[in-house]
């Protein structure tokens, strides 16, 4: 049963209801719409094709009663942005805004969700006819999400997916030019990548050598300072940069040590990094959440002044699809090396992540 | 931790991993799958140089128990459990009782026994609801061509009932033949009764039959269901019985029964394959369309499919059901599988048992 409203008031009522409870971050498409002025681009595309086949079963100069509920996890900001864009394109097509009472033409839009992404669909209600539309649209690329609050702000940028597991990464830049050779150590080879971020080609990729098989929990990492990787039962030495001279040879005597557990309160134990560049006068530590290996992640920025029990959390969380199983500090920058699991695709993802100051 | 022994007890008879011996039923069908994923690595024969599958088979005595151990050149690591015992066929109740006592470490709950297996103290992991039981209406049977007679009976069924009372509130009404985490379009499908309406067609019906409902007799769930559908359909005023049928539905039973119980498990979490996967045991059941949906096929594709089917009004989802474990207070890092996953046996470990591994 459609409930008798007036549609102006109501429209007023939905934006500024679900603006006022809008979360405290800033959601995607308001963050898109700051830097662009508009929807994503697939997201226009998805209301527009909607809106056409609404427009084609309503007719030009029609009078509509138009609903719009939100039953995925889309912000509030982001689904009265949808709205917004769904009045304006049925308005541009001369179909007018109605009273539930003056008339029979009724759109119910619902905003849902699958697991592959969203489903928005729009129930078309006219007298002698009913129809369903549906139009699948993608979720945000988590590649570009972006957490701008607080005085920590992280970023996040996807280097490298594979299905084989990945220990660490490297990015290693060529003559000033943008980042051109990409090491990526797995428990069977250290593999190294020519080329830009639009393609990597696998230019060597060298066995790791060892006896026993390797450990479920086990760890491989490249030396902040120096050229080397570092595995159980191995060591990779050699320029990264002339892959024909790496060399993974068995320890000899093993005298690198790992990084000391972190003491964070409450992440006692989680993968983390303290990086190396500062914010002030504060030290900044990257920490994973405590889930376990079964649950999506997070990575939390943390400031401390003097000891790591002292750290607080600063700026918002960033968001994986899968536990974080690494994180690395990435040389002298305010940048870490995690690698995620996801759950979804169940690839392993190397990801470089920034921590910007604001101070 | 590595380590120790994790104790798992299934329903199921497995009596044979030879890939040429059909399953007698769907839950052997199940569980071979799953003890040949932890056994049998598929890729052995084209990379045989590479490290297999988590278990190896030590112990086989068919339909009854089953021994594996970690296999130390596992592709992945070693699991964290030296090995699993299986004890299979094992009566529901008798499972609930050695997870009460500390028995077992792992095992399948049924879902209307959820609720008390957790208020006896068991730890619960349940799935998303990923398995379908519905009333299917076979093609052939005089008494329910007219769709008047399947749509009353439709009408008259209260699901919300069946979530409350049978299924303890561990399950969702199903109105569609996909779950909405799946599909996003199950809100579209109603699930309200009508009993109202379900008179009222059925008054229309000139010579009113007498039907016949069939559920699995060794299907306690199903039993109690079908005996809340005569209840609710009484009421509307339509003539129905409950019978056991020898076994799960089936064409053969249609010789009987006017309509029968069905329960469909996702295959996939795709929404397009389930779908795929539920017409092709309903297509030859209630002669519902069957035809292939195009691949990748697109959301109105999959809906305007699936709408088609619910409108025919041969199948009539009832409700949507998770898989439900019980599981020891020692075992860790367990995560119900999905559709088409097997139980993550190598990922879980035993808190106690054993030394930490050599690195740490």
């Amino acid at each position: 049963m459609w409930p008798l409203r007036r549609f102006l008031p109501l429209l007023r009522t939905i934006l500024l209801s679900l603006l006022a409870a809008g979360a405290g971050g800033v959601s995607f498409a308001q963050a898109q719409q700051q830097e662009q002025g508009s929807l994503p681009a697939k997201w226009n595309e998805a209301v527009q094709a909607l809106a056409e086949r609404i427009f084609a079963e309503l007719g030009t100069s029609s009078r509509v009663f138009l609903e719009v509920n939100n039953i995925s996890s889309l912000s509030a900001a982001d689904s009265a942005a949808i709205l917004h864009e769904f009045e304006n394109d049925l308005r541009e097509r001369r179909v007018r805004p109605a009273s539930a009472a003056s008339t029979d033409s009724r759109v119910r839009v619902t905003l849902s969700e699958n697991l592959e992404g969203y489903v928005w669909v729009a129930e078309v209600h006219k007298v002698g006819a009913d129809q369903t539309f549906l139009q699948a649209v993608p979720r945000p690329s988590p590649g570009t999400d972006k957490t701008p609050d607080g005085s920590l702000t992280l970023s996040k940028k996807l280097i490298w997916e594979q299905p084989e597991r990945i220990l660490d990464f490297k990015l290693i830049s060529n003559s000033g030019a943008a980042f051109s050779t990409l090491a990526v150590l797995g428990s069977e080879q250290l593999s190294i990548y020519r080329g830009a971020e639009a393609g990597w080609k696998l230019w060597r990729a060298i066995p790791v050598p060892h006896k026993s098989p390797f450990p479920r929990e086990g760890e491989g990492f490249f030396e902040t300072e120096g050229s080397a990787a570092d595995l159980p039962e191995a060591r990779c030495t050699g320029d990264f940069e002339q892959p024909e001279k790496i060399e993974c040879a068995p320890w000899k005597q093993k005298t690198i040590p790992s990084d000391p557990d972190l003491k964070i309160r409450g992440h006692e134990g989680a993968a983390g990094a303290i990086l190396w560049d500062k914010c002030g006068t504060s030290s900044i530590v990257l920490a994973s959440g405590t889930g376990d290996w079964t649950e999506p992640d997070t990575l939390q920025g943390f400031l401390f002044a003097h000891a790591q029990d002292d750290a607080a959390p600063s700026g918002n969380p960033i968001r994986f699809d899968g536990p974080v199983l690494s994180v690395y500090r990435e040389g002298r920058e305010s940048a870490a090396r995690a690698v995620v699991r996801n759950l979804r695709t169940g690839n392993y993802e190397a990801y470089l992540v920034q921590a910007a100051c604001s101070h | 931790m590595y380590g120790g022994v994790l104790r798992v007890e299934i329903g199921a008879g497995v009596s044979s991993l030879d890939s040429s011996v059909a399953a007698a039923n769907p839950d052997e069908g199940v569980w071979k799958k799953q003890l040949d994923a932890l056994v049998h690595d598929p890729r052995a024969p084209e990379r045989a140089s590479v490290p297999g599958p988590p278990f190896k088979m030590a112990e086989w005595e068919p339909g009854k128990h089953a021994t594996l151990v970690a296999n130390e050149n596992a592709l992945g690591g070693r699991p964290f459990v030296d090995s699993i015992q299986i004890q299979m066929g094992r009566p529901a109740r008798e499972m609930l009782l050695d997870l009460e006592l500390g028995k077992t470490d792992l095992a399948e709950i049924p879902v209307e026994q959820a609720r008390r297996a957790a208020e006896q103290g068991v730890r619960i992991s349940a799935s998303q609801p990923d398995e379908l039981l519905a009333l299917v209406f076979p093609a052939g049977r005089a008494a329910t061509e007219d769709a008047r007679v399947r749509e009353a009976l439709a009408a008259s069924i209260d699901r919300a009932s069946i979530v409350n009372f049978i299924l303890q509130k561990n399950g969702e009404a199903a109105g569609g033949l996909l779950p909405q985490w799946s599909s996003g379009t199950a809100f579209l499908f109603s699930t309200a009764a009508d009993p109202a309406h379900a008179k009222e067609i059925w008054a229309q019906i000139a010579g009113p039959p007498k039907l016949v409902l069939g559920y699995d007799s060794g299907d306690s769930l199903q039993q109690s269901v079908a005996e809340r559908i005569v209840v609710n359909a009484r009421e509307a005023g339509i003539a129905l019985t409950a019978q056991a049928m020898p076994g799960a539905a089936s064409p053969a039973a249609a010789a009987v029964f006017d309509a029968q119980l069905i329960r469909l498990r996702m295959t996939s979490p795709l929404p397009r394959a389930a779908l795929v996967n539920f017409l092709g045991v309903l297509g030859p059941l209630a002669k519902i369309e069957a035809a292939p949906l195009p691949d990748p096929a697109a959301a109105q594709e999959i809906y305007d499919r699936e709408r088609a089917a619910i409108d025919s009004k041969r199948v009539v989802p009832l409700v949507w059901l998770p898989q439900v474990f019980g599981l020891s207070t020692r075992l860790r890092n367990w995560k119900a599988p999905g559709p088409g996953e097997t139980w993550p046996l190598a990922d879980v470990w035993l808190d106690g048992a054993g030394e930490p591994p050599a690195n740490h």
